[in-house]
């Protein structure tokens, strides 16, 4: 077995870790137990819990978003590079051969992330009030998902650095469930509450609107 | 300094180890599943910082929403996770000490309004104020807060109103504003009934209306009786507030909301009608509930809903013409975006108004006027208070407004406040006070 092969197996398996550690964090999370409620409801959950994922995160509705939208698709650029670096990542585990047009999409992508991923680090390490709500953590975490962003970008031109990206690929899965990074499932757990609560009060979105209809 | 405050900073200080260790059980007991995923969550990315009333007025870093959810993160991570207890400095864990319960008080109580518009702001949905009132209910459990505000609560819990109105008082008050009724609108029936059993609704109110603005319970005595509405005060508990929601004390909240359950039941009344109270109608209609871990066997409106209601149903009819001034509107932050209630307030005004103006932004997206989460009892915070209201002067001073309406007696009290400070020229009024004088009475 070579040295890729063992890689590839710690990659894995550091993948493996990760989704463990998680899932036991979600599972602990939730023996904590659900709110109760007892009060009756306004508007409906449900329509709340779809608002909070779609368009409840728009600048139309989100005042923070249109207030700081360079932040806003900075950090879409910085998910959506970070994603595409995990799927070119299973693809060179898998050894399957990626079509050109592809590849140039995700290094495209990944440019994106990663300068998104610089800019955001730039902009916490600049503004003293990101400074004073920043941890060791938050500066931790990004530092390894830009350095899991470039080596995916220089490996897709120098393939012969493989080694490097799995080995950063290793250390960011490790860290996941360390710190903030956890924010990738605890994210559904919270504007899944923020949809209940609002939806169940009659608040978003908008059904008073709606059931006020009558009276215009 | 004065020597209460003095007496309250050393009490702070001298925290003992047993004190703290109370302190960091009744965090613990407040880690469900909500407040859990939230405090994992939080990715400190600072945009909720402009939502904030405090951190737009004042651009002080420390008022911002994500400071003071970190404060309380702190303390989960060290406590409740693997990283935090092990690697503290990576995480910025901390130990629950004397220092971090000084910074606590300081911002959880101090430069917080509990107004919830953070929430909307944030990245992933926090709901910070809950997260703020585990940090105050750990407070409270040690004994610690402000007491300015314990003092709210300790009367509501002592007397069965916020203001300790001895009940002889009450009855008083309410017999004098009947005959004042009585005198200007004819004799007959009482106009401000109590302790009238079975009576459809049961009507609690503001107790600062029974002490300084007994027009507020004549307007909706008037309201009510043009609408051939079925209502009762109850001799005993007549309090639609609730301080243990800001103070954080689940059992003096738990003992004040379900004081008015007893007054429904002993009076076989079908409906609580909540007088303009923002954190009053949050606190009974939709977190009474869930303290007392039982759906009310009773409908809980708010008298806003009410009069949209009569409205509606045609019970009663308002004359615009009357009220030629313009109006706009405040949107308490605990009946309008924790509450639900939003447009109700504003089809009531655009019949009883000749001319209303929308303040920007507005409804669930309103600025706090500053008055909540305990704030105008806290008085050793109240320079912040005031500096924080700016926002809210420009927003009506923008209206070019000449009148106010507030539906909440906490908001009304600091857009007075505020229209001193700021030199707005304005008159604040409540939703009742307008609608009583557009009432067209019928012969």
């Amino acid at each position: 077995m070579n040295l890729i092969s063992i890689l590839k197996i710690g990659t894995v398996l550091a993948a493996l870790y990760a989704l463990g550690a998680l899932a036991r964090m979600l599972v602990q999370t939730g023996r904590r137990g659900l709110e109760p409620t007892f009060a009756v409801g306004l508007g409906s959950e449900t329509k709340g819990i779809a608002y909070a994922f779609f368009k409840g995160m728009l600048p139309s509705e989100k005042e923070s978003v249109r207030k700081h939208w360079p932040t806003f698709v900075g950090g879409i650029l910085y998910h959506t590079g970070l994603f595409a670096a995990f799927i070119y990542l299973g693809l060179q585990i898998a050894q399957t051969e990626i079509w050109p047009t592809a590849l140039l999409l995700i290094q495209i992508i990944m440019v994106l992330g990663f300068v998104s991923g610089v800019v955001l680090l730039l902009k916490r390490l600049v503004f003293r009030k990101m400074r004073i709500i920043s941890t060791m953590d938050d500066f931790v975490a990004n530092v390894l998902v830009n350095l899991f962003l470039a080596s995916a970008i220089s490996n897709t031109i120098w393939p012969t650095i493989l080694s490097v990206y799995l080995v950063v690929t290793m250390l960011l899965l490790l860290y996941v469930p360390m710190g903030k990074i956890r924010h990738c499932v605890f994210f559904f757990c919270t504007r899944t509450i923020f949809g209940r609560l609002f939806g169940r009060r009659g608040v978003l979105p908008h059904p008073a609107r709606e059931k006020m209809a009558g009276f215009r | 300094m004065t020597k209460n405050s003095d007496e309250y900073a050393d009490r702070v200080d001298q925290s003992t180890d047993q004190k703290l260790a109370v302190g960091l059980r009744a965090f613990r007991e407040r880690i469900d599943y909500t407040m859990a995923a939230s405090l994992n969550a939080c990715i400190h990315c600072g945009l909720c910082a402009e939502s904030c009333h405090y951190y737009l007025a004042t651009g002080d870093p420390i008022t911002q929403p994500a400071y003071k959810v970190a404060l309380v993160q702190a303390v989960f991570k060290r406590y409740h996770t693997m990283t935090g207890g092990t690697l503290p400095a990576l995480t910025g864990a901390r130990a629950f000490d004397t220092t971090l319960v000084r910074e606590w008080i300081d911002s959880l109580f101090g430069n917080c309004s509990m107004c919830a518009r953070c929430t909307l702001s944030c990245t992933v949905g926090l709901h910070i104020p809950r997260i703020v009132r585990a940090g105050r209910s750990t407070i409270a459990a040690m004994g610690l807060v402000p007491p300015e505000l314990q003092s709210t609560v300790d009367a509501a819990v002592q007397t069965g109103n916020n203001m300790g109105i001895p009940k002889a008082e009450w009855l008083e008050t309410v017999e004098w504003l009947d005959e004042e009724l009585r005198n200007e609108l004819g004799q007959g029936e009482s106009y401000l009934p109590i302790d009238q059993e079975q009576a459809e609704m049961l009507y609690a109110v503001n107790p600062r209306e029974v002490k300084f603005f007994p027009l507020s319970l004549m307007a909706a005595a008037r309201i009510f009786r043009a609408a051939g509405a079925s209502w009762t005060f109850s001799a005993d508990y007549f309090d639609v507030t609730n301080y243990g929601l800001f103070s954080g004390d689940d059992v003096a909240a738990r003992l004040i909301s379900g004081r008015l359950a007893e007054s429904m039941k002993r009076l076989k009344c079908r409906t609580l009608v909540l007088g303009e109270c923002g954190h009053g109608y949050a606190a009974n209609r939709w977190e009474a509930p869930e303290w007392h871990r039982q759906t009310p066997e009773f409908a809980v409106k708010s008298i806003v809903e009410l009069i949209a209601d009569y409205l509606k149903e045609g019970r009663i009819t308002l004359d615009p013409s009357k009220f030629a001034k313009r109006v706009t509107l405040h949107d308490p932050c605990n009946l309008v975006r924790m509450g639900g209630v939003i447009e109700e307030q504003r089809f009531v005004l655009r019949h009883a108004v000749a001319d209303f103006v929308e303040m920007f932004p507005n409804r669930e997206n309103n600025y706090c006027c500053g008055g909540g989460g305990g704030q105008l009892s806290m008085t050793r915070y109240a320079k912040r208070r005031l500096a924080a209201g700016r926002i809210k002067a420009d927003q009506i001073r923008a209206t070019g407004a000449k009148v106010v309406v507030a539906p909440c007696h906490n908001c009304i009290d600091q857009l007075g406040e505020l229209n001193k400070e700021y030199h707005l020229g304005v008159e604040v009024k409540t939703l009742a006070e307008i609608v009583a004088e557009a009432l067209v009475v019928r012969p």
